[in-house]
């Protein structure tokens, strides 16, 4: 077959192949609740798990994944958890943009201590935060958390409702998107993945 | 000469072809009438949330522009726009003040949301079927089998089919 002949298929092969990839490729649609335009986060100071003070303003340039639960929770904060080592995990290098923060509902019972104990069991980097109430109160309110304690005749037994949505930070500090409690994790992840590749280009 | 049975098939299938056509008027005519003759695309809601709405349902009013029960069609989006000044949920999606989220409506449902600018805590979403290709066939096929039927029986009652030899009976007896 003639050279020429051969060369010309192949380019276009590759201008077909390219086209159609360039038509066929759709923007990435995130799968949370998109928060439209993305709003400040509301600031959170409070006591970590790590011993020192946390200060939501120093995640700045990384990615936050912010929960609402108690320790004492008997389902979905600890399937939440695991999601978010599941994350952190499909991750790999790129975990080290993202912080995971558990801030609780309980903070009777939710000591610095009692945090640190129960979050070495999924991932010791993982931030545990609690306070005085009155702070929390501010910070639930902010980000629009129910909680209420279950009353029964116990008072260390209790069970606390609460909200089960998981919050999107991103780097600039803007609350960008939030996901249910049963958002498959590769959606999150992809979504992590997409908003840190934003990120790097911007 | 036309043998019974034929003219039974016949009659069968001219009352087929009078009903499906008439089904298809009515049906095809009602469809034109709703749509402009274009199917019906999938529309975005802009639900406002109003400065104070808050403070409304803490006193037990009501938000007058918002009503408690809503109809929407398949793949409709609810696009809640929050100019309040504290955060509002409806159903799964949170909406802080200044900003917006949307809620995808899925499958054809009736349900009840949980909804925070509303006096009972809830908003009722009915979800209805679109208006599809295979919709519309179904109004053709709802309207022309009952129809056929209906005409075949009234036809045979108004003018009876007669059989050959019905016919040479009544030769017979003349």
């Amino acid at each position: 077959m003639n050279n020429k002949l051969v060369i010309l298929l192949v380019i276009i092969i590759a201008i077909v192949g390219v086209g159609s990839a360039f038509f066929m490729a759709r923007p990435h649609g995130l799968a949370g609740s998109v928060i439209d335009p993305p709003v400040k986060a509301p600031a959170i100071d409070l006591p970590s798990s790590h011993g020192e003070e946390f200060h939501l303003q120093d995640q700045r340039g990384k990615i936050v994944l912010l929960f609402f639960g108690y320790t004492f929770c008997p389902d979905v904060c600890p399937t939440t958890l695991f999601d978010m080592l599941q994350i952190k995990k499909r991750l790999g290098d790129k975990a080290e943009q993202v912080s995971f923060v558990f801030v609780t509902v309980d903070p009777d019972r939710d000591t610095q201590e009692q945090l640190s104990r129960y979050l070495k069991s999924f991932d010791e980097s993982f931030y545990g935060l609690t306070g005085e109430e009155s702070e929390l109160e501010q910070i639930w309110s902010d980000y629009g958390v129910y909680r209420e304690i279950q009353e029964n005749n116990s008072s260390t037994t209790y069970l606390v409702d609460h909200t089960s949505r998981l919050y999107l930070i991103d780097q600039k500090g803007q609350l960008s998107v939030t996901y249910l409690f049963d958002t498959p994790v590769e959606d999150i992840v992809s979504d992590l993945k997409y908003i840190l590749k934003q990120g790097d280009s911007s | 000469m036309r043998s019974g049975i034929g003219k039974y098939f016949l009659r069968i299938g001219l009352s087929l072809l009078v009903s499906f056509g008439m089904g298809f008027l009515i049906s095809e005519g009602s469809f034109y009438i709703l749509n402009q003759g274009k199917p019906p695309e999938n529309q975005d809601f802009i639900l406002v949330i109003p400065k104070g709405t808050a403070d409304r349902i803490e006193k037990g009013l009501t938000v007058p522009s918002i009503s408690e029960n809503m109809v929407f069609y398949e793949g409709d989006r609810i696009i809640v726009k929050n100019e309040d000044d504290v955060s509002h949920q409806l159903g799964p999606v949170w909406v802080p003040a200044g900003s917006s989220g949307t809620l995808d409506l899925g499958q054809q449902q009736k349900y009840t949301v949980s909804c925070s600018f509303q006096p009972n805590k809830s908003l009722g979403l009915d979800i209805r079927q679109k208006t599809d290709s295979a919709t519309r066939i179904q109004g053709v096929l709802a309207i022309g089998l009952p129809s056929s039927v209906l005409l075949f029986l009234f036809s045979i009652v108004l003018k009876p089919i007669q059989s050959g030899s019905d016919i040479g009976h009544n030769n017979d007896e003349k």
